[in-house]
């Protein structure tokens, strides 16, 4: 195990800059996440850490050594890939052995390590079976297989769970938690679906345009967005963002929404009169109340969508359809108009113009 | 009953085209084989006979036995496949040296020189001959297997280079990435994963480029003069030069000389197959 070390990083194709002076530290043991749209230059840094790509200026160190110039199979790291990659010419435990055998171990260590980490990952009984004999969970865990068996100081995923189907996609992202939990191995993990991102990571670091754009826990990044890139990214169904200008009423600070009624606006030190900003709250933050209760404002639901646990309602606020997640039962009917109020302490505020949190 | 008695016919027409196309295929390889075991007598009658009246290995013995400048048709055999074997082993290897250039490592050019090459495959080797004749004699290689084997590199690296290329683009990247990080380094990831991935391609190729260099008739005509270099083709055409054409001992050479090709054809006949759907479908 080691920490990971990201000193002003730069990677460009020719005049193309794809990550731009990122530096980043991921502790002995941590399971950081990387998320972003495509493009945002989360696969190529994982696979400058790998070594697999070139970096065009800065330092990655692992543990108290720069790789710079170190051969991918001499980082001592794992890598798991979207598309598996296994071997197709060889069974599940050459797959598996493969590292080991390059690296000069004997038959009998071969033998031995594969075994325990087949255990590991319940595939005993599959080591004689080549990759197409698998299905797609199995061929997964696999891949995982061959990470674990060489007891790497850092173990790499590039969305490996993206081509699994969403119930094995549930059933694998525990596997890999609970063997993190197990072998505390530092984990940098790809991924552009949030959710995966949320229930494994330590830490997040989300990216936009090849720098970061907001790092912390998981739920640093849900109730604190710094920006409203990650306010959108992060959290489903997303956050609802209103577009406004900042107004006073009897000492309040209010949002007269471009497009639909005046909202109460949490107490912020900063906000000025006329001010654009964007208002942004959680679906969970609603709240359906009486009519016409304190800092209450009318929707008319459009669609409701009950889930059992909570109930998932879009409703018009204006012309712009927002959303809404109630715990509580209510009896709601379609193009009913309904009151909600905001938890005003779990709202955040944006600038237009920068896009960045205000205060 | 209207619909069954139309894909009946349909039925017949297909199979009754396919028998024609086969018939036409087949029934030039029967007349060589049979031809070969008939006296010339026999076939130089007036009515030709659909088979052998007195089959004999007259032609087959002729062959074999040293005639005028001609050697012995096997020795010409052993030359071609010297020429042949040396040429596809040439061309394979650096075909597939070249091809993965081309299709995994990013250079300036890369596609430039990947249509030049296209563009040497399809440019006719006639036109060349006599600029590569006096190349050679400037060399001095000609006469030599060598400089036959380098002349047949001429269509064998751009076409094995462009058929491996379509084949190694097939093999997902990431294996050699994956590959990279388990300890290999690049030559070892070509070695252990690209290379037994790329055996169907290799094996058609190989088998392209084999025939292709076996059945080559003029550089070997033009660059080994010496009669004891003479290759099986150019030996077929010598005996077409004569007063009477020895009809039985061509079509008995002809058949010699198919023979290794058909051999491999059908060896190989699952790998041709694969390695030409993976070429086709990218």
């Amino acid at each position: 195990m080691a920490a990971i070390e990201i000193r002003n990083v730069q990677k460009s194709y020719g005049n193309l800059q794809v990550i731009d002076g990122l530096s980043l530290d991921i502790e002995d043991g941590q399971f950081v996440a990387l998320v972003g749209p495509s493009g945002c230059g989360k696969s190529t840094l994982l696979r400058m850490i790998s070594g697999l790509e070139d970096i065009t200026d800065g330092e990655i160190s692992i543990g108290d050594r720069l790789i710079n110039n170190v051969a991918p199979k001499d980082r001592d790291i794992a890598m798991v890939f979207q598309d598996y990659a296994l071997y197709p010419h060889m069974t599940v435990a050459k797959n598996m052995g493969f590292a080991l055998k390059l690296a000069g171990e004997s038959k009998e260590a071969i033998a031995d390590r594969v075994h325990r980490s087949a255990k590991i990952l319940d595939l005993t009984d599959y080591l004689d079976r080549y990759p197409k004999q698998l299905s797609g969970g199995q061929r997964q865990r696999v891949a995982m297989g061959r990470a674990i068996v060489r007891d790497p100081q850092v173990f790499l995923f590039d969305e490996p769970l993206s081509n699994l189907d969403a119930k094995l996609r549930v059933q694998m992202r525990a596997e890999i938690k609970e063997l993190h939990q197990r072998l505390a191995t530092t984990t940098v993990f790809v991924t552009h679906d949030q959710i995966e991102a949320m229930t494994l990571a330590d830490k997040i670091v989300v990216m936009n345009g090849g720098r970061i754009e907001q790092l912390g826990t998981p739920l640093e990044l849900y109730d604190q967005p710094e920006s409203l890139f990650v306010a959108g990214f992060i959290g489903s169904p997303p956050m609802n963002l209103i577009h406004g200008s900042v107004g006073f009423e009897r000492g309040r600070a209010v949002l007269a929404s471009d497009h639909g009624p005046v909202l109460l606006l949490p107490d912020a030190q900063t906000l000025t009169q006329g001010q654009r900003i964007v208002f942004g709250f959680r679906p969970e933050h609603l709240h359906i109340v009486a009519d016409e209760a304190e800092g209450a404002f009318d929707c008319i639901l459009n669609v409701i969508e009950p889930t059992g646990a909570e109930t998932q309602v879009n409703a018009w606020f204006g012309p712009k359809l927002i959303t809404a997640v109630f715990r509580e039962r209510h009896d709601l009917s379609l193009r009913q108009k309904i009151w909600l109020n905001i938890d005003l302490r779990r709202t955040v505020l944006f600038d237009e113009a920068t896009g960045l949190r205000v205060r | 009953m209207a619909r069954t008695s139309q894909s009946w016919g349909l039925r017949t027409l297909k199979i009754g085209f396919m028998s024609l196309v086969g018939l036409s295929v087949a029934f030039p390889v029967y007349w060589m084989v049979i031809t070969s075991f008939k006296p010339n007598s026999e076939i130089y009658q007036r009515n030709p006979t659909f088979y052998p009246q007195a089959p004999t290995l007259d032609a087959y013995v002729a062959l074999m036995t040293p005639h005028g400048t001609r050697a012995p048709f096997v020795a010409t055999m052993g030359n071609s496949l010297i020429a042949a074997v040396g040429s596809t082993l040439v061309s394979v290897i650096i075909g597939i040296f070249a091809a993965y250039a081309l299709t995994r490592l990013r250079f300036r050019g890369r596609e430039a020189f990947s249509g030049l090459i296209f563009g040497c495959y399809v440019f006719p080797g006639i036109l060349m001959f006599i600029p590569i004749y006096l190349m050679f004699q400037w060399l001095g290689i000609l006469d030599t297997f060598f400089g036959l084997i380098i002349s047949y590199q001429i269509f064998g690296i751009p076409f094995a280079t462009w058929m491996l290329r379509s084949y190694f683009a097939t093999i997902p990247a990431s294996l050699e990435d994956s590959a990279r990080i388990d300890g290999c380094n690049r030559l070892q990831s070509i070695i252990y994963v690209t290379l037994p991935l790329a055996a169907p391609g290799i094996a058609a190729a190989t088998i392209f480029t084999f025939t292709a260099a076996w059945n080559e008739f003029l550089f070997a005509q033009v660059l080994l003069q010496k009669p004891q270099y003479q290759t099986a083709q150019v030996a077929l055409y010598s005996l077409l030069n004569g007063d009477s054409v020895a009809w039985n001992q061509l079509m008995g050479g002809s058949v010699l000389v198919s023979l290794p090709v058909i051999v491999l054809f059908f060896a190989a006949q699952r790998y041709i197959g694969s390695g030409l759907t993976a070429g086709a479908v990218k």
